[in-house]
């Protein structure tokens, strides 16, 4: 796709960005404040409502706190917003290479009797709108939220704390899975087909079958792959109720996905995992660290940045002893571990017997 | 003859209390909004200046379609974070 961002939205982009750069700088009084008062690990209590007290009452009288969750609220609250800005004066323009990428190998599958389940109208991210915001919204995203801002801010400590390659990121966790040679893959919750794209480079003998809730999202999808003379066949579906057939899939993955969920779509998903692959089929899941992998502060930070960054899921999926969802569900050989230095992302694996 | 003597106001116009405490989560997102839009002047008056250094034509539309180089953006960046910065150092005052 050939665009280029007219000057007052991509400046107010790189400003989205560099507050963000910026308000890292708050961090470090936060946390001598912390030390001062004394609350180290082992004061620190186990209960995260308590611990956020304790930690949340000596915050309160920090200035670089009050003015950190200033700087983050104006963030949470313009920051989609400012992208449909950025995007709205080369709407037209982009019309048609919209329409040219959509004709290709790559198929998509709308579902107009959709109707999505009650936790995926939160707006996740406090983005205005959640991921049907607009109708060019996997564009918006998938371009100027993600690879434009987000691949330049620090990221939270579930994430590693620092910028990243979030491509990168998905490569390796697409790396992990046991085998090279699957048929048939299935990703749940593709978006606009970052880890899809990284899948159909580390599998290109496999046939990639994704599905999102968001048509939206979904469109982007399509024009990226199109893009990439790859054929993937894109559905609108729940993850946990595919319409796959059963034991048709040789590998089910997603990447961030799950801690978007409540802890029953997650169970339901792992479970919709297990009938739809072949017996000896591998489940992977890339996703943020769970708390029990994290200091009790980073714990707190993390927890408390999941529930003012529009992340109402984020607790319970961190508090959830994936493996033991999976072994529930009948999978075997499950394990749960974090990739590079910043347990970043985190992979949750299991087989089918 | 004696100099003119002046009488400068002494008593203190009343004033009226505008805002609320409450308000002041609004003023604060009314001041980053404000930055923003200044960032975004500041940052196109310097790709003016960059642009017309060079041609001296057709300005506003080189303007609208000029991605930053690497060594612009690197210039732009520092001004963008110290703008920020100021902003910041002043909302948290002194401790
Ligand atoms: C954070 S995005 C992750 C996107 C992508 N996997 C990536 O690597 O960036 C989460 C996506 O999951 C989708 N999603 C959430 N719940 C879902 C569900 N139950 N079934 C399918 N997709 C879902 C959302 O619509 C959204 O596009």
């Amino acid at each position: 796709m050939k665009y280029v961002m007219p000057q007052a939205g991509r400046a107010a982009l790189d400003f989205l960005a560099s507050l963000s750069t910026v308000g890292r700088d708050l961090t470090a009084p936060q946390e001598s404040a912390l030390d001062k008062a004394g609350l180290s690990e082992d004061k620190l209590a186990d209960d995260l409502g308590a611990r956020a007290q304790q930690i949340e009452g000596v915050l309160a009288d920090v200035p670089a706190w009050r003015v950190a969750n200033l700087m983050g609220e104006w963030h949470a609250v313009h920051h989609g917003p400012l992208a449909v800005e950025a995007f709205t004066p080369i709407a037209d323009a982009l019309k048609p290479q919209f329409a040219r990428a959509q004709q290709g190998p790559t198929t998509l599958t709308a579902d107009p009797d959709f109707t999505p389940p009650k936790y995926w109208l939160y707006p996740i991210h406090r983005t205005a709108g959640g991921w049907d915001a607009h109708e060019d919204f996997g564009f918006i995203h998938g371009e100027f939220l993600q690879r434009y801002i987000l691949s330049k801010i620090p990221r939270p400590p579930a994430a590693g704390n620092a910028p990243a390659d979030l491509y990168e990121q998905r490569r390796l966790v697409a790396e992990e899975a046991p085998r090279l040679d699957y048929h048939d893959i299935f990703e749940i919750g593709c978006s606009s087909g970052p880890y899809t794209l990284k899948l159909a480079q580390v599998f290109p003998q496999a046939q990639i079958t994704a599905c999102d809730i968001s048509h939206a999202q979904l469109l982007q999808a399509q024009r990226n792959a199109n893009a990439a003379g790859l054929s993937w066949r894109l559905i609108q579906a729940d993850g946990a109720a595919s319409t796959l057939s059963d034991a048709s899939q040789d590998l089910v993955t997603s990447y961030i996905v799950l801690h978007e969920l409540p802890v029953e779509a997650i169970r339901d998903i792992v479970r919709e995992a297990f009938r739809v692959l072949r017996p000896g089929g591998d489940l992977l899941f890339g996703d943020v660290a769970p708390y029990r992998a994290m200091t009790k502060r980073a714990a707190w930070r993390t927890d408390y940045l999941a529930t003012y960054g529009g992340e109402p899921f984020w607790r319970g999926a961190s508090t959830l002893d994936m493996a033991a969802v999976l072994t529930e569900a009948g999978f075997v050989d499950t394990k749960s571990y974090g990739l590079q230095p910043g347990n970043y992302p985190w992979v949750t694996y299991g087989r089918k017997p | 003859m004696t100099a003119p003597k002046l009488h400068p106001a002494q008593a203190k116009p009343r004033r009226r209390k505008t805002l609320h405490p409450e308000d002041v989560d609004k003023v604060g997102e009314a001041l980053l909004t404000l930055t923003k839009e200044l960032w975004v002047v500041k940052d196109r008056q310097m790709l003016l200046e960059h642009i017309l250094k060079r041609h001296q034509i057709d300005v506003a539309a080189e303007i609208e379609n000029l991605v930053p180089d690497a060594a612009l953006e690197a210039r732009l960046k520092i001004e963008r974070e110290a703008l920020i910065r100021k902003l910041m150092t002043d909302l948290v005052g002194e401790s």
